[in-house]
C-alpha cells in the first residue's frame, strides 16, 4: 500500500527482526496478516502503461504488435526504455494525467476492434473467450467482468453492463441478444471496451 | 463564472474532496488567494514558443550596425520598410507586429538569455520551461508550478492547456489540470465507427464516476475516478467550445490551427489561465531566408489576427501574449546560406496593457562571448515580471529565487502581494 502508517512499519520491523530477518517467516507473517488484505492495500497501485497494456493482452489472449504497442504506451507517459531519467519513472499518480487517460482509452478501442486473426495487425480472439451459442447476457457479463477485474464491479455497474448488452435503437431486447450472434459478438467487444475503461482495471 | 473563494470553501467544507485527491490522509492546506492574485483571477496568459532557435538579429534588425552587415554578407536584410525607430526595424515578414508596434501594443525586450548558455535545443528547452538552468533534475514546469499553486482548486477546470501533440514540459504540474489538445473538437474519449458513438461514450464517463458515499473504497481508486472524471468533463468543455465559438478571422497554417483554437477557448470563458502555442521550423542552419521569411509571416498574421478577434470578444484587457525560443542564433553567418546555435535573442510582449517599445540593451555585435550575443536580461526576470506584474503572485515562490523585474506591465494591484 502506498504511505503505510509508522506503526505498521515498527510492526513489520519487530516481525523482522523476531525471524532473524529470515525472509521466509517474515513473508508468511506478511501474506497472513490481516494489512495484507486490509481495503487500503488492495487494488491501491495505478497500473503503470506496462503493466496495463501487456496485462490486458494476458487477460485476453490478444496481440498487438510491439512497435504499435509501443506507441501507444509512450502516448500512455511511459516510452519503454526511454524513462525521463536515472530514478526511472515515478508512476502511480503521474501516470494520470489527462493525456495519459485518454490514451488508455484509445488502446482499449484499437484492441477491442481487433479481428480474431490476421497476418499482422491487433487480433483478439474473441471466440475463445465465451463461445457465441451462449444466449444469456449475464454469462458474458460475468465472464469478463470476472476474468478482467475479478468481479471487483458495483452492482449498480454490473447491471449498466447487463442493460448495455441487451440495448438497442429500440430499447432492451433481449430477443435480438438471443437470436443474432453478430450482435452479440459487436456487444461483447463494447463490453470489453467499457471494462478496460473502468478506473477499477487500472489498479492493482 | 469563477468561483469566490467563499464559494468554493464552502463546496468543500466536508474536506473529504480533498482528501481524495491527495490520495493521502492529511487534507491538502488551500492556500489563500492573496488580493492581487484575486483581482487577476481573469487574466491569461498566451505563450508563443519559437521553437528551433530564432534568429533573433533577422527579426529584430540592427539596420544602423556596421558590424550586422560585416558578418552576414549574404543573410544580412537590407529592407528597411518596417522601421520602428532609428536603431531598429523588422523583418520584412513582420508587417503587422510593425503596425502594433507602433499602436502601443508590443513591447520587445532586447538580449534575453541566461548565464552559461547551453546549445542544444533538449537542454535549452528545459532550462527555458523549468526556469532552473542549476539542475537537471527539475521535473515541473515553471507554468505548472504557477498553476499548482494558484488559489483555484478545483480540478474540473482546465488550468492550462498546449495546443500541441505533448504537453511541453514548461505545463507540466503536480495537481492542476492541464491537457495537450491536438483538435479541439473531437477532444475526448476516442471510440471508432460509428455505432452507439454517443451512448458508449457516455457510458464510459458515467462508469468512471467517484462514488456517491464517499469513503466507499480505497483512496487510490477514488483518486482515478476523480481524475478520469475530470478528464472527461474537461474534454466536454473543449468540444463545446469548439462547437459554439466559431471566430471571425481566417486562420491558416498550423499555428493559426492554434490561434483559432485559444481564441475559443478564451471566449468560452473556460477559466484557462495559459495557453500555450508552439510553431517549430526556426532551427535555419542551411537556406534560412526562405522559411525564416514564411515562418516569421505565420506568426505575424497569427497573432494580429488573434489580437482582433480577442478584442470582439471584449478581452483585450485580460490577454497577455509572450514570444520565446529555446536561444538565438549565431552572429556570423555559416556557410550555408543559415545560421548556427546560438544564445540570447529577443522576446516579444503584446497587450493593451504593456508599456509598449523597447525594452533592456541590444547586446554588443562586436563584444561577443565564444561567438554569440551576450543575454542583458534573464529570462526569468522576464517570468518574474509575469508572475508578478501580470498575475499578482508572487514569483520567488515559483521561481525558488527573486529576479529583477522589467518595467513591461502596469504593476498589479494589491496591498498584500
Amino acid at each position: 500500500m502506498p504511505e503505510p502508517a509508522e506503526e505498521l512499519i515498527a510492526e513489520a520491523a519487530q516481525v523482522l527482526a523476531d525471524c532473524n530477518l529470515e525472509m521466509k517467516w517474515f513473508l508468511r507473517t506478511l501474506f497472513l496478516s490481516n494489512a495484507f488484505y486490509a481495503p487500503q492495500a488492495i487494488s491501491s497501485k495505478i497500473k503503470s502503461p506496462v503493466e496495463y497494456t501487456v496485462g490486458a493482452l494476458r487477460d485476453l489472449d490478444a496481440v498487438v504488435p510491439g512497435q504499435e504497442l509501443a506507441e501507444l504506451m509512450a502516448g500512455m507517459g511511459q516510452e519503454l526504455f526511454g524513462p525521463p531519467g536515472v530514478k526511472g519513472w515515478d508512476g502511480e499518480r503521474d501516470w494520470m494525467s489527462s493525456n495519459a487517460w485518454l490514451a488508455r482509452g484509445r488502446f482499449a478501442e484499437i484492441l477491442s476492434h481487433a479481428p480474431g486473426e490476421e497476418s499482422y495487425g491487433p487480433q483478439l480472439p474473441l471466440e475463445s473467450h465465451v463461445p457465441f451459442d451462449q444466449r444469456d447476457p449475464n454469462r458474458y457479463v460475468d465472464y469478463y467482468l470476472d476474468r478482467l477485474v475479478q468481479g471487483r464491479v458495483s452492482n449498480a455497474k454490473r447491471q449498466e453492463l447487463l442493460q448495455f448488452m441487451v440495448g438497442t435503437d429500440d430499447g432492451e431486447n433481449r430477443d435480438v441478444f438471443e437470436h443474432e450472434p453478430e450482435f452479440r459478438m459487436y456487444k461483447s467487444r463494447c463490453l470489453i471496451r467499457l471494462i478496460l475503461s473502468l478506473p477499477e482495471y487500472h489498479v492493482c | 463564472m469563477n468561483l469566490t473563494r467563499r464559494q468554493f470553501l464552502a463546496r468543500n467544507a466536508a474536506g473529504l474532496s480533498l482528501v481524495s485527491l491527495t490520495g493521502g490522509a492529511v487534507p491538502l492546506l488551500l492556500r489563500r488567494a492573496s488580493a492581487a492574485e484575486a483581482e487577476h483571477q481573469n487574466r491569461i496568459l498566451v505563450v508563443i514558443e519559437l521553437t528551433g532557435g530564432n534568429d533573433g538579429l533577422n527579426t529584430v534588425i540592427p539596420y544602423e550596425d556596421a558590424a550586422y552587415f560585416n558578418a552576414r554578407p549574404e543573410l544580412a536584410i537590407r529592407d528597411e520598410s518596417h522601421r520602428l525607430d532609428d536603431r531598429f526595424a523588422l523583418h520584412p515578414a513582420l508587417g503587422q507586429l510593425a503596425e502594433l508596434f507602433k499602436e502601443g501594443q508590443l513591447a520587445i525586450v532586447h538580449g534575453v538569455g541566461y548565464p552559461r548558455p547551453n546549445r542544444s535545443h533538449f537542454r535549452s528547452l528545459e532550462i527555458w520551461h523549468t526556469a532552473q538552468p542549476e539542475t537537471t533534475a527539475a521535473k515541473h514546469g515553471w507554468l505548472g508550478r504557477f498553476l499548482d499553486r494558484s488559489a483555484e482548486q478545483d480540478l474540473e477546470k482546465l488550468a492550462g492547456i498546449a495546443f500541441a501533440e505533448r504537453l511541453p514540459q514548461s505545463l507540466l504540474a503536480d495537481r492542476a489540470n492541464i491537457p495537450a489538445v491536438r483538435e479541439m473538437e473531437s477532444y475526448g474519449v476516442f471510440v471508432e465507427g460509428e455505432e452507439d458513438v454517443r451512448l458508449k461514450r457516455r457510458l464510459i464517463e458515467q462508469l468512471a464516476a467517484p462514488a456517491s458515499e464517499p469513503g466507499a473504497e480505497n483512496l487510490t481508486l477514488d483518486f482515478l475516478k476523480r481524475q478520469a472524471s475530470n478528464t472527461y468533463v474537461g474534454a466536454k468543455k473543449l468540444r463545446e467550445a469548439a462547437e459554439r465559438f466559431q471566430p471571425k478571422g481566417e486562420y491558416e497554417g498550423p499555428l493559426g490551427d492554434q490561434f483559432r483554437m485559444a481564441t475559443q477557448v478564451i471566449a468560452a470563458d473556460l477559466g484557462t489561465r495559459i495557453i500555450h502555442l508552439a510553431l517549430d521550423g526556426f532551427d535555419t542552419h542551411a537556406n534560412q531566408p526562405g522559411m525564416h521569411a514564411e515562418l516569421l509571416g505565420q506568426l505575424s498574421r497569427g497573432v494580429s489576427q488573434f489580437l482582433r478577434d480577442i478584442k470582439d470578444v471584449g478581452r483585450s484587457d485580460d490577454v497577455l501574449v509572450m514570444t520565446y525560443s529555446e536561444f538565438g542564433r549565431r552572429v556570423k553567418e555559416n556557410g550555408s546560406h543559415g545560421t548556427d546555435h546560438g544564445a540570447a535573442a529577443p522576446m516579444f510582449f503584446f497587450g493593451e496593457k504593456i508599456g509598449a517599445g523597447f525594452h533592456g540593451d541590444h547586446p554588443s555585435l562586436t563584444e561577443l562571448a565564444d561567438g554569440d550575443l551576450q543575454f542583458a536580461t534573464d529570462f526569468r526576470s522576464l517570468y518574474a515580471t509575469v508572475l508578478e506584474d501580470w498575475f499578482g503572485t508572487k514569483a520567488q515562490d515559483v521561481l525558488g529565487t527573486e529576479f529583477p523585474k522589467v518595467a513591461l506591465i502596469e504593476a498589479a494591484s494589491g496591498k498584500d502581494a
